[in-house]
């Protein structure tokens, strides 16, 4: 195990060497490409069909490149945008005022979606009701390592849950692979 | 029997009418039985609930509702899925304060300035001043309706094709101006949400564009999965990364009485997103998204200090809270006079009218007038009923942004991924919720803005289904789309609002060159 965090505090060492404006071009690198994918798919579609995605991608393909050039010309410090500099900026990035490096972030961003994978097999496997249980349960335990408590959320989540959906609105609730086969 | 008549499931021959004072009465005896206005009052808790949980909203909420209701006969049923609206609206407007989660795409605009206000400590404020601006908003809206039902058909047929598309580009125009952030970002996220919309069967040229080979994406991307995923799951991925509350400081114990002081001390404001709201709310299929971001726009544009807006400026919240209600008043008018619905919330109520064997449009207000007051009296007692209950629970609901992230974002991710899939019963809308959940996550992280996804989103097919609408009504001639009044006045403000941005960057400069 503490093999494993050796390597994983490396990794996640390594990836927080790496200049943040490089994984904001690379977000939208990966955008442009699936822009440039619909542009590609839209020129085997009729006249009309195609009328709206070509006008819409591509200046979007066209502001994506402009976003990618001012972006990757920061850390060479050439200001592209001049007195335009306001065009290109952000929203601003919340700042939670944590006293975490980079590298811890990245490592909790890497768990967090390795819980949502989790959420999703859970769900799968599972279905709604049980799952909300396990899961909630697990992911406070893990969290605050108070048994009680993460029981409780997890008890409150399914009865919130049975309650609103099942009994008062009576919407279809997916009971899950192995749900099924019971 | 003649008390039999008055409770519920009473035969529609014996109550409905196209006269006015008969329409009145019955509409008024219908919600005064004990018994009705008892389900007035769950439907309004209910709508608040559904309202509040993150991407439920309106139309899941109605859709739910209709085989409940079913049984109850017209005026009943209309009456409860009324209130619920007047709940949902203000129940969208609480998660949007407190979790950065619109409850349905009205409520996006609330969000720009009420998730900061609950961020500074300043939840209860921001939900006392939504509150009373929601209330007074519907309470005008509703008035503003009363005096146009003689005027129904011209207000509703006022609006052609063309003047439809040109709102729906108005209104992406304005919400890239208006929400945080660089025009060119917001222009990308805005055009990213157009991309999303094109996918799926085109109704207009029966192609599917954009599926990948997929039967899931015949159906095209869903809004429910796409507003929950990219509000609701990125937010908690924020929270439970940060592992902070949602408000790093204490909450103020004097938000309710600043909360209401806002209100009275920006009345202006008020009546203007009322008014503005009510307008826009009356163009069918895109007011109701565009109403709110509408008067947003407009009330920063009059402000004297228009860059606080976005920041934790209450005025954001009185604008758009009190739109996002009056829009209902507005909205009604082509919903029940023409059967063309104001928004998606309305499409259902619709569908809810044809379940229960009434048709919609101008027979609706010849022989069923009474389900128009019914509506009318139902929002009113709705509106004022979830006011007063926010305005009690103000204090309450502002602790939930203390709540260690922890314990909030299971159990918010849960109810969210429910709901994604309680909207359709399939499955793949759980998966695509979270995919845009990290989608979402990223583009807070990497700073782009999510709102001018969503009502593109939304606005994309309305303009590119009336575009062609157009062009068939003018057979392929293009000056259609600049010939009318109405198109000529929408385009002229879309071409403002893009200049908006220009006017503030000279004049920014020009108070720093001042300065120094």
């Amino acid at each position: 195990m503490s093999g494993t965090d050796a390597v994983a505090d490396r990794l996640f060492e390594r990836l927080a060497a790496v200049d943040e404006v490089y994984y904001t071009s690379a977000f939208y690198t990966l955008l442009l490409g699936y822009v440039l994918l619909v542009l590609l798919a839209a020129r085997s579609y009729s006249a009309d069909a195609r009328l709206f995605p070509l006008l819409v991608g591509v200046p979007l393909a066209v502001m994506l490149v402009g976003k990618l050039f001012v972006d990757l010309a920061e850390p060479l410090e050439i200001d592209v945008a001049g007195p335009f500099a306001d065009v290109f900026e952000g929203i601003g990035v919340y700042d939670a005022d944590t006293d975490v490096t980079r590298a811890e972030r990245y490592r909790r961003e890497a768990g967090l979606l390795l819980w949502l994978v989790a959420l999703l097999v859970s769900v799968w496997l599972l279905g709604f009701l049980l799952s909300s249980f396990v899961y909630v349960s697990a992911f406070v335990y893990y969290y605050e390592r108070n048994p009680t408590r993460a029981f409780l959320v997890g008890g409150i989540t399914t009865a919130f849950l049975y309650v609103l959906f099942v009994r008062v609105l009576s919407a279809p609730i997916y009971g899950g692979v192995l749900g099924s086969l019971l | 029997m003649i008390e039999h008549v008055l409770l519920v499931g009473d035969p529609i021959a014996l109550q409905q009418t196209g006269e006015l004072p008969e329409a009145i009465r019955i509409a008024i005896e219908t919600i005064a039985s004990p018994v009705n206005f008892l389900f007035l009052l769950l439907g309004v808790f209910l709508g608040l609930l559904m309202g509040a949980l993150p991407g439920l909203g309106g139309p899941v909420a109605l859709a739910l509702l209709i085989p409940i209701t079913y049984g109850l006969g017209a005026n009943v049923s209309i009456m409860i899925l009324a209130a619920t609206l007047g709940g949902v609206a203000f129940g969208g407007s609480v998660t949007a304060i407190l979790f950065n989660t619109p409850g349905d795409a009205p409520n996006a605009a609330t969000l720009l300035d009420g998730y900061p206000l609950a961020r500074q400590g300043r939840a209860t404020e921001a939900i006392t001043a939504s509150a009373i601006a929601s209330a007074s908003g519907a309470i005008i809206g509703l008035v503003l309706l009363l005096l146009s039902v003689p005027l129904v058909r011209e207000f509703a047929l006022a609006f052609h094709s063309v003047d439809i598309f040109w709102l729906a580009v108005f209104g992406l125009v304005a919400v890239a101006v208006v929400s945080r952030g660089g025009i060119l970002a917001n222009l990308i996220a805005g055009a990213v949400g157009l991309v999303l919309a094109f996918h799926g069967l085109n109704p207009v040229t029966g192609t599917a564009r954009f599926t990948w080979g997929t039967i899931y994406l015949r159906d095209g991307i869903q809004l429910v999965p796409l507003i929950i995923g990219i509000f609701a799951v990125s937010e908690m991925l924020v929270l439970a990364r940060d592992r902070t509350t949602i408000s790093e400081v204490e909450i103020d114990p004097r938000g309710k009485l600043q909360g209401a002081k806002a209100v009275l001390e920006n009345k202006f404001v008020l009546a203007q997103g009322s008014i503005v709201g009510w307008i826009v709310g009356v163009v069918p299929g895109a007011g109701g998204t565009v109403a709110n971001f509408v008067s947003y726009l407009q009330a920063q544009s009059l402000a004297r200090d228009p860059d606080s807006f976005g920041t934790g400026d209450v005025r954001g919240v009185i604008a758009s809270e009190a739109a996002n209600d009056a829009k209902d008043g507005g909205s009604m008018i082509p919903t029940l006079g023409l059967g063309i619905p104001g928004s998606a919330s309305t499409a259902v109520l619709l569908g809810a009218l044809v379940v229960n064997g009434v048709v919609p449009g101008p027979s609706l207000f010849r022989e069923n007038l009474q389900l128009v007051f019914i509506v009318v009296f139902a929002l009113l007692i709705s509106n004022v009923v979830t006011s007063i209950v926010g305005l009690l629970a103000a204090s309450r609901l502002s602790k939930l942004t203390r709540i260690s992230p922890t314990t909030l974002v299971p159990l918010v991710l849960f109810v969210a991924v429910v709901g994604a899939f309680v909207s359709r019963g399939n499955v793949g809308d759980v998966g695509l919720t979270l995919l845009f959940g990290v989608v979402g996550f990223y583009m807070i992280k990497f700073e782009m803005s999510r709102i001018p996804v969503i009502i593109a989103f939304v606005l994309g097919p309305i303009a590119e289904q009336n575009f062609h609408r157009g062009l068939q009504i003018s057979r392929g001639d293009y000056l259609i789309f600049f010939e009318r009044p109405i198109s000529l006045l929408l385009l002229a403000s879309t071409i403002l609002v893009a200049l908006l941005p220009l006017y503030r960057h000279v004049r920014r400069k020009r108070s720093g060159d001042d300065g120094s």
